[in-house]
């Protein structure tokens, strides 16, 4: 599947002398289009800009470290939703990335050939299904088993000595909103820590074996050393992706403006708040203190992105590395 | 092959091995959670789905709150028209920037940025797009709207276009564009009448993958397009959409809208997954030539 020209990063040479009409209109449409997109992704950092500048201009930075929500009195702190987000995309990275990486381990390493694409088409079909329905599945059917199951184990065997345990187990909640990310973010760990995999030289694990090592330490000494960059950006690029997910948390973290105090806790992150309180809003303030809620998640998600494509690049080099 | 002296060595070569035995077979048993999780999403989609989808249910409106039967006819009327708006915006702009990162940036610190900007904006949340088109169009024209709802989906469609085109302009072996400027053909002959009907498969796959992505969207729809309850009645009226009705079905208290929920979310799946069926086919054609 690759071609047998070195990838074509670098355009054709620059023509000399005056080009035809015909090049000039191409050329003029392109840019067009392409200074229309960056004019549009300007503008959007540009609108929550403007929209957010009220309450920038009421509540400073320190909105990003209060609590407290109270749009009768205008009192608007964003910490429990960072906080909320951090607790959401961290706990569901634990879950997906072990779950994700092995996965994706199994299926280069141990499965036969022939089952290789199957099982991974599989899988990746998981990342097809569209957000709002994880969103259905986690409130109609995983939040009320998690409910009965899961959180009323935690409850009496961790939560009297763990206050992170102890709490009233609603079934919507952290707990839920995680779990269901979790499902979501398998399937791009999978594809992307497989992408990394599959690059590892044949003959660099063939000469492990030759020395005497086991597949699994031939697995361990070299082929995941060789793949770590990329299954890093794997996850960096993962981790983007949980701190933005919107719908399926919306439906499924039940909804809080306090400062979660465990796991089972109701809250929002900083796109489930904005999804399920944006029309509720009842003033130009309670508006504008959404909006600074989607530029810190837009700065935070911007961030990550920046940040995992120069990872991905550093390491991608040798063919496109697709997310 | 003489160390190890207090362990006799085929102790140690079985420990070594069971170490293998288990390490593997953990990573069996995630596959297995992973495949699990996929298998019991999908059937208890079929299984409550599917009793809630009939002819009525894709024909009629909804039926008013307490009274059985309805459908949600509005809401797929309403995603064929925001993927259509989406697709005008989106495509022909995708495309360009596409084409232009493959074709004609070159090495500059400009479409280094460009290209930068594009795979950093997939990974923005697409409700913050939703606020976007919220101030420059819901607001002035004082009401949410079809076009409000498509221009946010086609805002979303732009990078993942750009990014599917760069990417299958790439395969497109460098001899044929030499072929075509060798014959005396110019830029945009060579571009937009070699390059671009090679990887014609391809492009066509990435519509189908943006258009697939799109159409399970609906944070941002929540700020454009609102949801309604009966067929739209302009362009620039609110609109409903399958994952709007979905949101609202699934929040709702009644059995019946969760069944009816479960049918759209039926419908929906076994949309995007038919989509992304055809497009491992194509892609698979696309590959397969010569190389």
């Amino acid at each position: 599947m690759t071609s047998t020209d070195a990838p074509l990063r670098t355009a054709l040479p620059p023509k000399k002398g005056p080009i035809g009409l015909g090049d000039r209109v191409f050329r003029a449409l392109i840019m067009a289009s392409v200074w229309t997109v960056l004019a549009i992704f300007t503008g959007v950092l540009a609108v929550l800009v403007i929209g957010a500048w009220p309450a920038m201009k009421r509540y400073g930075l320190g909105f990003l470290v209060r609590t407290g929500w109270d749009p009768v009195h205008l009192v608007f702190g964003a910490l429990p939703f960072i906080v909320g987000t951090v607790i959401v995309a961290v706990g569901a990275m634990i879950l997906a990335g072990g779950v994700g990486l092995l996965t994706a381990i199994c299926i280069t390493e141990l499965l036969p050939k022939w089952l290789q694409e199957p099982i991974s088409y599989l899988i990746e079909l998981l990342a097809f299904i569209p957000s709002v329905v994880y969103g259905l599945f986690g409130l109609l059917v995983l939040a009320p088993l998690l409910q009965s199951t899961v959180e009323i184990w935690l409850l009496v065997h961790l939560g009297p000595r763990f206050a992170f345990f102890n709490g009233s187990p609603y079934g919507v909640g952290y707990l839920s909103a995680i779990v269901i990310l979790a499902i979501m973010l398998v399937p791009l760990i999978v594809s992307l820590s497989r992408e990394a995999l599959i690059l590892v030289p044949r003959e660099q694990k063939e000469g492990a074996l030759a020395l005497g090592a086991t597949h699994w330490e031939a697995f361990w000494g070299v082929s995941f050393p060789f793949a770590r960059n990329g299954i890093v950006g794997a996850f960096v690029i993962s981790l983007g992706r949980a701190l933005g997910e919107t719908m399926a948390v919306a439906m499924t973290i039940g909804g809080g403006f306090r400062l979660p105090t465990n796991i089972m806790d109701q809250g929002y992150t900083l796109a489930s708040v904005i999804a399920n309180e944006f029309n509720e809003v009842s003033s130009e303030t309670y508006l504008s203190a959404l909006i600074y809620c989607g530029l810190i998640l837009f700065v935070l998600t911007v961030g990550v992105n920046i940040f995992a494509y120069y990872t991905v690049r550093k390491l991608a080099g040798i063919r496109g590395f697709s997310a | 092959m003489d160390s190890a002296p207090k362990t006799p060595i085929t102790a140690h070569l079985i420990a070594r091995k069971w170490r293998g035995t288990l390490g593997f077979g953990a990573t069996a048993v995630a596959t297995l959670l992973s495949l699990g999780a996929l298998f019991s999403i999908l059937g208890y989609l079929i299984i409550h789905g599917i009793g809630a989808i009939n002819w009525s249910f894709l024909v009629k409106e909804p039926a008013a709150v307490g009274e059985s039967g309805g459908g949600i006819a509005p809401s797929l009327l309403g995603t064929v028209i925001l993927v259509t708006i989406a697709s005008i915006v989106g495509a022909p702009l995708g495309m360009g920037v596409g084409i232009y990162l493959s074709e004609l940036a070159g090495d500059t610190r400009f479409a280094s940025f460009a290209r930068l900007a594009i795979n950093t904006f997939i990974g923005v949340p697409s409700i913050v797009t939703g606020i976007f088109v919220y101030f420059v169009l819901v607001k002035p024209t004082s009401t949410f709207s079809a076009v409000a709802g498509g221009l946010a989906l086609g805002i979303i469609m732009i990078p993942i276009m750009a990014r599917t085109t760069e990417d299958v302009l790439h395969l497109v072996p460098k001899s044929i564009r030499e072929a075509g400027y060798a014959l005396g053909a110019s830029e945009w002959q060579v571009t937009l009448g070699i390059v671009l009907p090679a990887a014609r498969a391809g492009v066509i796959t990435g519509g189908v993958l943006a258009v697939a992505r799109v159409a399970g969207e609906t944070a941002p729809l929540i700020l454009t397009a609102l949801g309604n309850e009966y067929y739209p009645s302009g362009l620039f009226h609110p609109i409903d959409e399958i994952t709007l009705r979905i949101l609202k079905y699934a929040r709702g208290p009644y059995d019946a809208w969760h069944q009816q929920a479960y049918g759209a979310a039926l419908l929906l799946v076994v949309g995007v997954a038919v989509g992304s069926l055809l497009l491992r086919l194509t892609t698979r054609d696309y590959h397969a030539p010569d190389r």
